[in-house]
């Protein structure tokens, strides 16, 4: 089975990353990554249907236009099914707190600790454990 | 007229007796004394004192027994005087006691004789006789003596001989003298041995007293002098000369005016310290300012190199990666290179991976100077809480001591403590006060390091003292280490992010002024330095026990 993941951020390079860390699992086909470079083009994206369905959304916090904090409460509201995971700089304790009490379903901080990611994504999507 | 004979006689001896009065009368009492004894007494005295005879004068036990008790200091230096030779030409006018206790005022002549081998008072006195000499003068005394009391000022007259002839009631006021002590013609001598036994003078010998108004009345023009009286009050004393020899003494109460003075001086004093204080305290906001703003900028740029050096860690991790699987990919191919192929291809690969090892590398370390400069707008963590100070104290020195150890094994330090246990529990962040603790011990090791090998002296003990001390309202940390210390030129610059004298790599230049913005900012404490190169450095923490609403309420956002 293919999960699609929706990574929002405003860095384009995000998007060579992502995939470059997750070669293996795209390469086997276990997972499809699509990417936003803001929030509001995630919330389109969304709108219109993605191939496969997002069933994880990972947003930076701090973007220009809408924040990942707004895009947060919005999906909350509108997708409830589909957990969020924030991604951000800042890993204090008032961030945290925020994101999670806005609905997150967790916090990582940059860089990207990948393997802890991963592991966060396989919590939630059992069907890709490799 | 025979019958007139009796009457005749009682005529004549009536006469004869009014005329012995007459005479009696104008006759001057004379006494003659040595000491307390009275030797000789005319019958004129002991008419003019009430006395029934000579003899009952004779009998007092005492000659003073003839003074009021007011006068009897001014009269016994006054005869103590004559039966030292003392000669006067001048007519005293000092008053006597009576028989029957009533005053009466004489005019007095005091002449030292010798009587039986010895010398004597001969003393000479006369009723005031209100004849019209005698009149107009008293009256115009009067006159001169309602003019100066009605002065402000203390008048004291003196004539040509430093005898006193008047003082005002603002004189008699000022110097606490009780009216009546010192008649008219008593020498300034005995004034000055009268305040001099009053103790006015504390252990100063009277001669010295003498020699000195004497001194003063010696310079012909006014004189000043400043003195302080017995009841506690401060006189300006001018010494005016009169043609005829004499003086006019003013006194001035200036006790008011001192007072003024010193309340202005003081006054003074006390606006310089504030001025002098806000000064050093605008000295220190500046400080503060400069050093808030840098820490901000190099909050700021953190920030912004924080993404970008994210990328560059991220990448070089994955070339890596990247890197191993393209050589794992192409391992077959490789047997088909020949021998030097082979071995270039190999270097490649080596050289690549290294290049990528060391992009890491320098990732990370640029990683962590961000990670301090973040530190600068402390985004969080810490929580304000009650802490025992010592406890953290004593944490923090084994944390850096370990840390310090670890790098050096060969580095051996003594640790003094002096931890004083009045200083309890106070309000802070405890774990961003332990980093400020830990960046210093680790700086005095690091000081005392670079000495113990820069001058391999067997006797230097490299010691390390920390001391807390209560002080009320504040509590005090002490960090003293005996290593290089700083060199005037660093010490400016001590706190400014990024200013290091370590090598590069080793330092970040960012302890100090975090430990700055620490102590300072967030606990709007005070950190002072005191260092002698080559002797020792100290720095000094004052941390507020309470925690101020500022700090509480301050949190710089990122």
């Amino acid at each position: 089975m293919t999960v699609g993941i929706l990574v929002v951020d405003d860095e384009p390079d995000v998007e060579d990353l992502f995939r470059q860390r997750f070669r293996s699992e795209l390469r086997k086909g276990q997972l499809v990554l699509h990417f936003a470079k803001s929030a509001e083009e995630a919330l389109a994206l969304l709108d219109g249907g993605l191939d496969p369905e997002a069933v994880l959304v990972l947003s930076d916090i701090k973007m220009p236009g809408m924040s990942g904090l707004d895009l947060l409460q919005r999906l909350r509201a509108e997708t409830p099914g589909v957990p969020v995971v924030m991604v951000t700089a800042y890993g204090d304790a008032e961030s945290r707190r925020r994101a999670l009490d806005e609905g997150a379903l967790d916090l990582v901080t940059k860089p990207v600790d990948f393997v802890a990611l991963k592991k966060v994504m396989n919590s939630v999507l059992p069907h890709t454990a490799a | 007229m025979e019958n007139d004979r009796p009457d005749d006689t009682d005529t004549v001896i009536e006469s004869a007796r009014r005329y012995r009065d007459q005479v009696l009368a104008v006759v001057p009492g004379l006494l003659i004394h040595r000491g307390e004894r009275v030797i000789h007494c005319n019958e004129a005295l002991a008419r003019l004192l009430g006395y029934d005879s000579p003899a009952e004068i004779a009998a007092l036990p005492d000659v003073l027994r003839l003074v009021p008790d007011d006068a009897a200091y001014a009269e016994r230096q006054a005869y103590e005087g004559c039966l030292a030779g003392e000669r006067r030409t001048d007519v005293r006018r000092t008053k006597r006691r009576c028989a029957d206790s009533s005053v009466q005022w004489f005019d007095q002549l005091l002449e030292p004789v010798e009587w039986g081998g010895e010398p004597a008072v001969l003393e000479m006195l006369t009723v005031v006789r209100p004849h019209d000499g005698f009149t107009e003068l008293p009256h115009q005394w009067q006159r001169l003596q309602s003019a100066i009391d009605a002065m402000p000022n203390g008048v004291l007259m003196l004539d040509a001989e430093g005898r006193m002839e008047g003082v005002n009631s603002e004189l008699l006021r000022l110097w606490d003298y009780p009216p009546g002590l010192f008649p008219p013609g008593t020498s300034m001598k005995a004034m000055l041995c009268y305040n001099h036994e009053r103790g006015d003078y504390g252990d100063a010998p009277l001669e010295s007293k003498i020699d000195e108004f004497r001194g003063l009345l010696k310079i012909r023009g006014v004189v000043h002098s400043e003195r302080r009286v017995p009841s506690g009050r401060v006189l300006d004393i001018r010494a005016a000369p009169r043609s005829d020899g004499g003086f006019v003494l003013t006194h001035f109460d200036i006790t008011d005016r001192k007072r003024i003075e010193d309340e202005l001086r003081e006054a003074r004093d006390q606006a310089e310290s504030l001025l002098q204080e806000l000064r050093e305290t605008q000295q220190q906001l500046i400080v503060q300012e400069k050093m808030a703003s840098l820490g901000q900028l190099a909050a700021g740029i953190a920030h912004e190199l924080k993404n970008p050096l994210n990328f560059v860690n991220n990448f070089a991790e994955l070339s890596g990666e990247l890197l191993d699987e393209l050589t794992e990919l192409i391992a077959p191919l490789g047997d088909q290179l020949n021998g030097d192929a082979r071995a270039d291809f190999d270097d490649l690969v080596g050289n690549l991976q290294g290049n990528l090892r060391k992009i890491a590398d320098h990732g990370r370390r640029a990683d962590g100077i961000v990670k301090s400069m973040l530190a600068h707008s402390r985004g969080g963590g810490g929580e304000w809480r009650r802490t025992d100070l010592n406890a953290l104290v004593e944490e923090s020195l084994t944390l850096a001591y370990h840390a310090a150890r670890a790098q050096d094994r060969d580095f051996n330090t003594a640790l003094d403590r002096r931890l004083d246990p009045a200083v309890g529990t106070i309000d802070i962040v405890p774990q961003d006060v332990s980093r400020v603790l830990v960046n210093l011990f680790a700086n005095s090791f690091y000081a005392m390091r670079k000495r113990q090998m820069s001058i391999p002296d067997r006797d230097y003990r490299p010691t390390l003292t920390v001391s807390t001390a209560d002080c009320k309202d504040k509590i005090e940390i002490r960090v003293r280490d005996n290593g290089l210390g700083i060199p005037e030129s660093v010490m400016t610059k001590l706190f400014t992010p990024f200013f290091t004298t370590k090598p590069t790599g080793e330092g970040t230049g960012l302890g100090l002024s975090l430990s700055y913005d620490i102590v300072v900012h967030q606990h709007r404490g005070r950190f002072d330095v005191s260092s002698v190169e080559n002797d020792y450095t100290e720095f000094t923490i004052t941390l507020p026990r309470v925690a101020s609403a500022v700090s509480l309420g301050e949190r710089r956002r990122p």
